[in-house]
């Protein structure tokens, strides 16, 4: 039972409003049912004694002159709900005891809150009096607390401070002055509906004629204790509000009055005042209660629900599964009512007229696709002649729940095996602190149903705390070209050299260290707006290798025009170069700078000999000693120019020519990580010393993922150093990765 | 001001009614009115009301109940109390008990007003839970004065 529900019916209530005032006390009832046996002294007599204790328990009030204590209750949710219990018990012997008994027994357990809640306030305020006070509330409310901050097993009898009503010995000086405002509340309420003499005589509709009307005919309210003072009378209207309207005549047993727009059907209510009450030093305006045939028809055609299986919306259900339809429309006595169920393209069922309030079983057609059933309600009547009439529409989405599966997660930095007869999925290893992509395969089987295809499946991974999202769709070209969906299908179906036939993730290098959980949690939607998830935790350790260092210098092209360009990288295009350089190699790409001889000039040639020369410069510059320490620089050297030409290198230096992202996936995207992977060692596999040393120029078993570009390598892909296929893009081979990771320290 | 107007009303009934407003037109919630007779005989007897949240009231006498009264005819006056008791209108003129209907209407200044509407007069209806989620936040950040959670001790009995 929440709350908000009994203060919504209390001021209904006192409103007079029926439906409102039966909700009330059912609820009240509710709540007795689970309060301790209380025996409801009846012999209270007369208003006299409550008026008794009402100046009593003022006088000892008045002993706490300036007595402040705010309610962890507000008054104003309060106060409503007391003084409708007392105004729903005026109608029936002893009532309004009985509700305000139900009421204090409910409440008392709160009080205790009061006390906490203003030590709180005083602790919060930064007095150190405060805070020490209300450590000495939390201990006395411990102590009132069983295991576990549960209740007591045995619960301490009687735990209210005043049972309501008061006892005969009861003797308000001895009552906390928060019990006080409290009872005095509810003594007021009491007194003030108790003082009210019109409620014994609610008034009582016999009949309403016609029963359904048009926004704007009279109807005839008939039956007695109307008064004969004209009121408002009140109609439900569309939305659940209510409009009061001035009748035409109103006698003390027959209103005339014209139906207001947007009337519906429910029951009526003549808005009698009974009087202003004054409770807890505010006013509330309380209206006759009434009895009787009070229900009106309605007038134009409202479709007061429409369900399929109890719900609204969409559904989604099964092909062949069975549905049931109900809906409850208004005015019964005149409207007609209408059910089509189709399809986008066909009516399956077509009914135009059936009962205002009914239900119809569907039984759905066996689809083997996704299939969209538009179920279609229709209400009319004489008060909609000329409009469109009233619907309601529910769809039934037509789609077997899909069995999904997480296939497996394929952690790469660029090439992984995985997927491959006789050789262990993610046998190789990934290096520490360098972006790390997981795929995560997603197989979807429906029977074949939809071609067993699931559209819109998305998902998180998580490392440790940390939540990513799919990375399909970004390119560096389209940072923001995102779509983070895939379809799930058959795990036969599932290619992997297609990029998003699985969902993809960016493990930041900052997070791919030491091992780590990870958790992949799939989504796809029913089509109904629930979803499916299905998870899959896995985890993983990362390799620690050093950052090879490299140090970079830009050669300038001197050559005479129109050979000679007279350009020279800068030093972003040169850092550009090696990073996507180092996403072929297990190594980090965090020890990337000039070298202390930033820049080379050159006129020479670059062709095959005179690049040799031009290595044969850089050598001899590598081989003095760098400036600042006095001694040569160990890290390898790489000079990097700027037209197209071949890349060379041997021992500790090499030249290769930039890369731009415009170059976009070539045989240039790899150019500087074949030339520094020389300098480790890296062999060419197409000469037989290479092949001695194992290597083969065939091309790769397994689908490289350039974690760059977001995307897979398809088809043919020959290691990158090789020179076979060298107009596609080669990758990395676990060979290769492999040997580097053997060599890098 | 006050402005009367007097019609037939109901047959063997005085019916004495009217609206009490601001000078801004709103009605005056809560306000306690009272019938007196100019003798102070039938005091007791006519017991007074509460305007309601329009500021309207209405007293309603039938012959049946009040035989004495629309006998004798005494001769009554309006009087009003804030929530309070204090007295901040009594009417100038008169009113003869008989048969008929009574229209007063009364603007008070918003000096009379003052004590009356220094706290809120209307009970409303309001939405959220019994104890409203902020004073739950106030407890907990009182104890995250004490022993915070995750520290020794911090669930024992302080």
């Amino acid at each position: 039972m929440r709350f908000e529900t009994l203060v919504e019916d209390a001021f209904g209530l006192l409103r007079g409003d029926s439906d409102a005032r039966e909700r009330f006390t059912a609820s009240l009832g509710l709540l007795e049912q689970r309060q301790p046996d209380t025996v409801l002294r009846t012999d209270l007599g007369d208003i006299a004694v409550f008026e008794r204790w009402h100046a009593l328990v003022t006088e000892a009030l008045n002993e706490h002159p300036g007595y402040e204590m705010q309610r962890v209750v507000p008054e104003e949710r309060l106060v409503p709900v007391l003084l409708a219990a007392v105004y729903a018990g005026s109608l029936e012997p002893g009532g309004a005891d009985r509700y305000l008994s139900i009421l204090n027994n409910q409440l008392c357990g709160v009080s205790k809150l009061d006390t906490v809640w203003n030590a709180a306030l005083g602790a919060l305020g930064g007095d150190g009096q405060g805070l020490t006070y209300f450590r000495s509330v939390l201990e006395q409310v411990g102590t009132e607390c069983g295991p576990h901050d549960g209740p007591l097993i045995e619960p301490k009898s009687n735990p209210c401070p005043i049972p309501w009503p008061p006892p005969r010995d009861f003797d308000p000086f001895k009552i906390p002055p928060r019990e006080l405002k409290q009872i005095l509340c509810m003594l007021e309420a009491r007194i003030e509906v108790g003082r009210k003499p019109s409620l014994v005589l609610p008034y009582n509709i016999t009949a309403i004629t016609p029963q359904a009307a048009c926004v704007g005919d009279t109807i005839v309210i008939t039956g007695s204790g109307f008064g004969s003072t004209l009121q408002k009378v009140s109609f439900p209207v569309l939305g659940g509000g209510r409009a009061a309207v001035n009748p035409k005549t109103w006698t003390n047993s027959r209103i005339e009055v014209d139906v207001p727009v947007g009337a519906t059907c429910g029951n009526l209510e003549l808005l009698i005042p009974s009087g202003t009450v004054k409770t807890c030093d505010g006013y509330l305006d309380l209206i006759q209660p009434g009895s009787g045939a009070a229900h009106f028809d309605g007038s134009a055609p409202e479709i007061r629900s429409f369900t399929a299986n109890g719900k609204t919306g969409i559904l989604r259900v099964d092909p062949n599964a069975t549905v049931t339809l109900a809906w409850d429309t208004c005015p019964a006595s005149n409207t007609t009512v209408g059910l089509e169920i189709r399809t986008e393209t066909s009516i399956l069922y077509s009914q135009p007229a059936v009962p205002t309030t009914g239900t119809f079983l569907v039984t759905v057609p066996n689809y083997n696709v996704v299939t969209r059933l538009d179920c279609k309600l229709t209400a009319s009547n004489p008060c909609t002649v000329g409009q469109p009439p009233a619907t309601a529409t529910i769809a039934l989405a037509v789609a077997k729940t899909p069995n999904l599966k997480v296939e497996g997660m394929e952690i790469t930095q660029g090439i992984q095996t995985f997927w491959r007869q006789g050789v262990a999925a993610n046998s190789l290893s990934t290096i520490a602190n360098k972006d790390t992509i997981v795929r995560v395969y997603v197989s979807a089987d429906m029977g074949g149903f939809n071609n067993d295809e699931v559209h819109s499946v998305t998902g998180t991974l998580k490392i440790g705390s940390l939540k990513l999202h799919p990375i399909n769709g970004i390119t560096p070209t389209d940072p923001s070209g995102v779509y983070p969906f895939i379809t799930a299908r058959k795990v036969s179906n599932i290619d992997r050299s297609q990029t998003n036939h699985t969902l993809n993730f960016r493990i930041p290098a900052y997070y791919a260290h030491g091992t780590q959980s990870l958790l992949a949690d799939i989504i796809a939607p029913l089509g109904d707006g629930t979803y499916q998830i299905v998870s899959q935790p896995t985890s993983w350790t990362w390799e620690t290798k050093t950052a090879v260092p490299i140090r970079f210098i830009r050669i300038t092209d001197l050559r005479p025009p129109p050979v000679g360009t007279g350009t020279q990288p800068t030093e972003n295009q040169a850092r550009y170069t090696l990073q996507r350089a180092f996403e072929l190699l297990p190594s980090p790409a965090t020890d990337i700078a000039p070298a202390w001889y930033a820049t080379h000039d050159t006129t020479r040639d670059f062709t095959n000999s005179d690049l040799f020369g031009l290595l044969q410069d850089l050598w001899g510059v590598h081989a003095q000693p760098d400036p600042a320490t006095g001694q040569p620089d160990p890290a390898n050297w790489i000079g990097l120019t700027v037209p197209l030409n071949r890349g060379l290198a041997d021992g500790v230096a090499c030249v290769s020519p930039m890369y731009q992202q415009s170059q976009g996936l070539g045989y240039e995207r790899i150019r500087a990580a074949h030339e520094l992977s020389h300098n480790m060692g890296a062999c060419h596999p197409f000469m037989p010393d290479c092949q001695a040393r194992g290597f083969k120029d065939d091309p790769l078993d397994d689908v490289p993922f350039d974690p760059y570009w977001n995307q897979t390598l398809a088809g043919t892909v020959y290691d990158y150093m090789s020179y076979s296929g060298s107009t596609l893009q080669p990758w990395i081979s676990p060979a290769n990765w492999n040997y580097l990771r053997s060599v890098i320290p | 001001m006050s402005q009367r107007k007097e019609s037939p009303g109901k047959r063997g009934a005085l019916d004495i009614r009217g609206r009490i407003h601001s000078e801004t037109g709103k009605g005056v919630h809560g306000l306690t009115v009272e019938l007196l007779d100019t003798k102070f005989e039938y005091v007791e007897r006519l017991n007074p009301i509460l305007t309601a949240a329009d500021g309207s009231f209405t007293f309603t006498y039938m012959q049946e109940e009040f035989p004495d009264l629309f006998g004798a005819r005494p001769r009554v006056f309006l009087r009003v109390r804030d929530r309070w008791g204090g007295i901040i209108h009594t009417s100038d003129d008169s009113i003869a008990w008989q048969p008929g209907q009574q229209t007063i209407n009364l603007t008070l200044d918003s000096e009379a007003l003052l004590a009356h509407l220094r706290i809120p007069t209307t009970w409303e209806a309001l939405t959220g839970p019994l104890i409203p989620p902020e004073r739950w936040a106030q407890i907990d950040a009182a104890i995250s004065l004490l022993a915070p959670a995750g520290e020794p001790k911090h669930d024992s009995f302080l």
